[in-house]
């Protein structure tokens, strides 16, 4: 057997031969360099979802139904920091004995865009009543999506567009339990994909009372 | 690797950047057999590593590089095919051109090699890339690096045996089809 560290060694004809045809393969593909900036891309992208999104066990057979990323690698990046240094939670108590009101921040996808959030838990579910600022309405053959999120799974509260002048939106969740403590907003293409695209526009932190 | 499986998959950021820097290559090599274009072959690699990292709980801790290879053939192949659908101009379709044209154990062997070749030392790489990428000489290599031939050579001779071990499992696969054709390869 070849010691891979002895550099005295020789590989002899056959076996010079078959890596010689190993490496015999189209140049443009086996030294294709990676381009500058997508390693960090790649990092922005992930670690930005998995601050909205924590990674859910996905079948292995459902990969590929899932979205194809809507954040390009050379725009992600930017997108990706935001995440990180937005979400700062101002919990207040507002009119409504029972309503907790907190900001969203804009990520850098969306840096002029902010929210003020009133959150009222009713018997029927989570009402969240949504006054957007500097949120662009949503490019046709795209939407917003709110999302709540607890650290481990996201609900979705709604969708919506923005695009009729109103900022002001009305928003329903099903979850109602303060382990959920995180809102984000999302921009979502019109693909059939009920997943998160993870392109985060808006997010901010709450804290649920019992 | 379990354990930088698991961080990968709380999103720790460190933990991605050593699975790209490790596998960045190979899936890099992979989207560009598939998908040709490279600006499309670096969205296959991000959509890969994204996937990767949303199934990254169904990872069962065996050998992580298959697992992630046939996740980036299937987004190049998805990608490509996407690319392809007829447009809403009424282009003609080019539905599936190329998409098959290798198989998944060609595309295997490649992804393969080129990790083997990601793997070797940068100053043996640097000497592998220049001889069988460029076609230079080991004199040509010793000036353009500003090294001895004798360190040249010492390198080749390093990085072809580590290539060898590295890649022993797809050579012995060659042998076997070759065997079976009767066939021989020239040196």
């Amino acid at each position: 057997m070849n010691d891979p560290l002895d550099p005295q060694g020789e590989l002899d004809d056959a076996e010079f031969a078959a890596l010689t045809e190993l490496l015999a393969r189209p140049d443009t593909e086996l030294w294709a360099e990676l381009p500058a900036g997508l390693e960090d891309a790649v990092v922005d992208a992930i670690t930005a979802e998995a601050t909205v999104t924590p990674a859910d066990p996905v079948p292995l057979d459902q990969v590929r139904s899932r979205r194809r990323s809507s954040v390009p690698w050379w725009l992600s990046a930017a997108a990706a920091v935001a995440v990180v240094v937005a979400g700062v939670a101002l919990l207040t108590r507002g009119g409504d004995a029972d309503a907790v009101e907190f900001s969203l921040t804009g990520t850098e996808a969306a840096p002029g865009a902010s929210a003020e959030v009133v959150l009222s838990a009713t018997p029927a579910g989570l009402k969240i009543l949504l006054d957007a600022d500097g949120l662009p309405g949503a490019p046709e053959g795209t939407y917003y999506e709110a999302w709540l999120n607890n650290g481990e799974v996201s609900v979705s509260a709604g969708t919506f567009h923005l695009r009729g002048g109103s900022n002001r939106i009305e928003l329903w969740a099903g979850v109602v339990t303060p382990d959920f403590d995180r809102l984000a907003i999302t921009l979502e293409p019109i693909d059939g994909d009920a997943g998160s695209s993870g392109d985060a526009r808006l997010v901010g932190t709450f804290e649920l009372r019992d | 690797m379990t354990e930088l499986v698991e961080r990968f998959r709380s999103g720790d950021a460190d933990a991605v950047r050593d699975i790209y820097r490790t596998y960045g290559g190979p899936v890099m090599t992979v989207a560009r057999s598939i998908v040709r274009d490279p600006e499309l072959a670096a969205e296959v690699v991000q959509q890969t590593f994204t996937k990767a990292w949303r199934a990254a709980g169904t990872f069962d801790g065996g050998d992580f590089a298959p697992w992630l290879y046939a996740i980036a053939r299937r987004t190049a192949i998805d990608t490509l095919r996407a690319e392809s659908k007829p447009t809403r101009g009424g282009h003609a379709p080019e539905v599936d051109i190329g998409v098959e044209s290798q198989s998944f154990e060609q595309t295997w062997e490649t992804f393969e090699v080129r990790r083997a070749i990601d793997a070797l030392p940068p100053d043996e790489r640097e000497v592998v890339r220049r001889s069988h990428l460029l076609g230079e000489t080991h004199q040509q290599i010793a000036t353009v690096m500003n090294v001895p031939v004798g360190t040249v050579k010492s390198r080749s001779g390093r990085a072809h045996k580590r290539l060898a071990s590295a890649l022993a499992h797809l050579r012995a696969n060659q042998m076997d089809a070759s065997d079976v054709q009767g066939g021989e390869t020239p040196r």
